[in-house]
């Protein structure tokens, strides 16, 4: 069971390169500058950390993260 | 590098003049070119193919924190940016850590909401400056339009009283001069900004208002919050890093389509080409000739050249937006030019912060011109153009056109 998973808006992503720069472990490593997926599971609540802040410096607001919250399932 | 070679040496008077001659020539021959820097002579290298500038801008190993990782013949030479001050520590020239923190905080306040309510501002200025424009007949765009919007904007956005715009504009004039002569006031023009700033938050810290001062000052990310000297800081880099910009980007912009009338003639016909528009114009020529200093943590090998721990490394975002590697027919501009992701704005973890504005200020600062005055034309010598001599900055010294009334 992940602790939540994120999604990149295509539309809004200018591919800069932000998000891999910081966080190669879950945004990949290309050469483009886009991310490698759309979406992506976060396997422990370090990742959501992680990928939260991601999310808050992403200049065009194209990631969103969703947490999965243990203690509602 | 002693062979004769046909182009300007790098930030000599002629290669301001045309810093594409000399960028093409080392991008085909030398894309990771060894010189010496002119303030100190400082050893550096220069990269300028697209796919080397994206790369190094990408790696964690080219740090922007010279401070911390620039060698000592770099750090005699007095070029750490911000040595000594506040903004020492601003956004733009730290590391993660603590970078991620700086851009959480300042990024919360650039809401796509925010941006959007912005645009009034943005159209009621350049409204206000065309029509003075129009009453001058001749006008620089310069001075006269590009410098009062770019301004403006950023002063009304900030939160500044409007009395006070016209020191905002004399101190960036200071801090970023057209006359090399005036060099030696560059300090003193920064310390003017940092106390602008300071001054601004201690106000919208009693008199909070709507503006973008009073939401960093309010800015917080669970229990952190920008101490004083970081909001400071961050409000100057805003001054420093959104006017000027915009400014030089607005006179490269306007020259480019006054050399590709028929792209003019497109865009002022159909407002709906204009984000394609800002897009080949940021890639054409944009404001900024670099990214600031990058220094190598570790020994690097980039593009087959090993560059030193400690080596001061230079993104030539100009050459990269030239490539024809990348870029089909580079040196035109084709306002319609599909797949643009030119690194006008950076790339990686400090590409432009506030790139929405200054997408949304170019649109309608550059579109609006073209649709006011349709038949805009140069008022001087086309070869007689001059452009700042500075590394990083990209902007032309006077650009007078006449605002010819057509039919
Ligand atoms: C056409 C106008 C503009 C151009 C061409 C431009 C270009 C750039 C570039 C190339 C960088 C990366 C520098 C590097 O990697 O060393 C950058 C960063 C930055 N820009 Fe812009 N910019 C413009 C307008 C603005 C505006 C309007 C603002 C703010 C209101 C702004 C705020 C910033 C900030 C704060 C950074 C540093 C981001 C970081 O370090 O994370 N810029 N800009
Ligand atoms: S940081 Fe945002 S805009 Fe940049 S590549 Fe990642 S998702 Fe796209």
């Amino acid at each position: 069971m992940s602790s939540g998973s994120f999604s990149v808006d295509r539309e809004l992503c200018r591919g800069t390169g932000l998000c891999q720069a910081m966080v190669p472990a879950l945004f990949g490593r290309t050469d483009s500058g886009y991310p490698a997926a759309d979406t992506g599971e976060l396997a422990d609540e370090r990742s959501v950390v992680l990928a939260d802040e991601v999310a808050e410096c992403c200049p065009t607001g194209a990631i969103e993260v969703f947490r999965h919250d243990p203690v509602h399932e | 590098m002693t062979t004769a070679q046909a182009h300007a040496p790098l930030f000599s008077p002629e290669y301001y003049r045309d810093p594409y001659a000399t960028l093409g020539w080392l991008r085909e021959h030398d894309p990771v070119h060894e010189f010496r820097f002119p303030v100190g002579d400082v050893r550096m290298w220069i990269v300028t193919r697209y796919d080397d500038v994206r790369a190094l801008l990408a790696d964690p190993r080219f740090s922007s924190e010279s401070g911390t990782w620039a060698n000592e013949e770099f750090t005699a030479a007095g070029l750490t940016t911000g040595a000594g001050s506040i903004l020492e520590k601003a956004i733009t020239v730290v590391d993660p850590p603590a970078h991620t923190r700086l851009r959480r905080l300042a990024m919360s306040a650039f809401t796509p909401r925010r941006v959007a309510d912005w645009r009034d501002t943005v159209s009621r200025t350049v409204e206000a400056t065309l029509e003075q424009c129009a009453a001058r007949g001749t006008f620089d765009v310069m001075d006269d339009y590009a410098g009062v919007v770019s301004s403006g904007v950023m002063g009304e956005i900030l939160g500044f009283r409007i009395d006070r715009h016209k020191e905002l504009v004399e101190a960036l004039a200071q801090a970023f001069p057209s006359d090399p002569a005036l060099m030696d006031q560059v300090p003193a023009g920064f310390g003017r900004i940092c106390s602008y700033a300071a001054d601004l938050v201690a106000d919208k810290r009693r008199h909070p208002g709507a503006d973008l001062t009073s939401v960093l000052v309010q800015a917080r990310e669970d229990e952190d919050r920008l101490s004083e000297d970081e909001l400071v800081a961050m409000v100057a880099a805003m001054i420093l890093a959104g006017s000027d910009t915009i400014r030089a980007f607005v006179g490269n912009a306007v020259l480019a389509l006054l050399d590709h009338p028929d792209q003019a003639r497109l865009l002022a016909a159909d407002p709906g080409l204009g984000a394609g528009a800002i897009e080949e114009l940021l890639r054409y020529d944009g404001a900024l000739s670099a990214g600031l200093f990058r220094i190598t943590t570790e020994e690097v090998e980039l593009a087959g050249t090993v560059l030193p721990a400690g080596s001061p490394v230079i993104a030539a975002l100009l050459a990269a937006n030239r490539d024809p590697a990348r870029f089909t027919d580079p040196d035109r501009v084709d306002i319609t030019r599909p797949d643009n992701r030119h690194l006008g704005l950076g790339h990686g973890l400090h590409n432009c912060l506030g790139a929405a504005l200054a997408r949304m200020e170019g649109d309608i600062a550059v579109g609006g011109l073209f649709r006011r005055f349709p038949h805009l034309e140069l008022a001087m010598d086309r070869d007689e153009i001059g452009y700042i001599e500075n590394w990083a900055m990209r902007r032309i010294v006077r650009l007078p056109v006449r605002a010819a009334a057509g039919a």
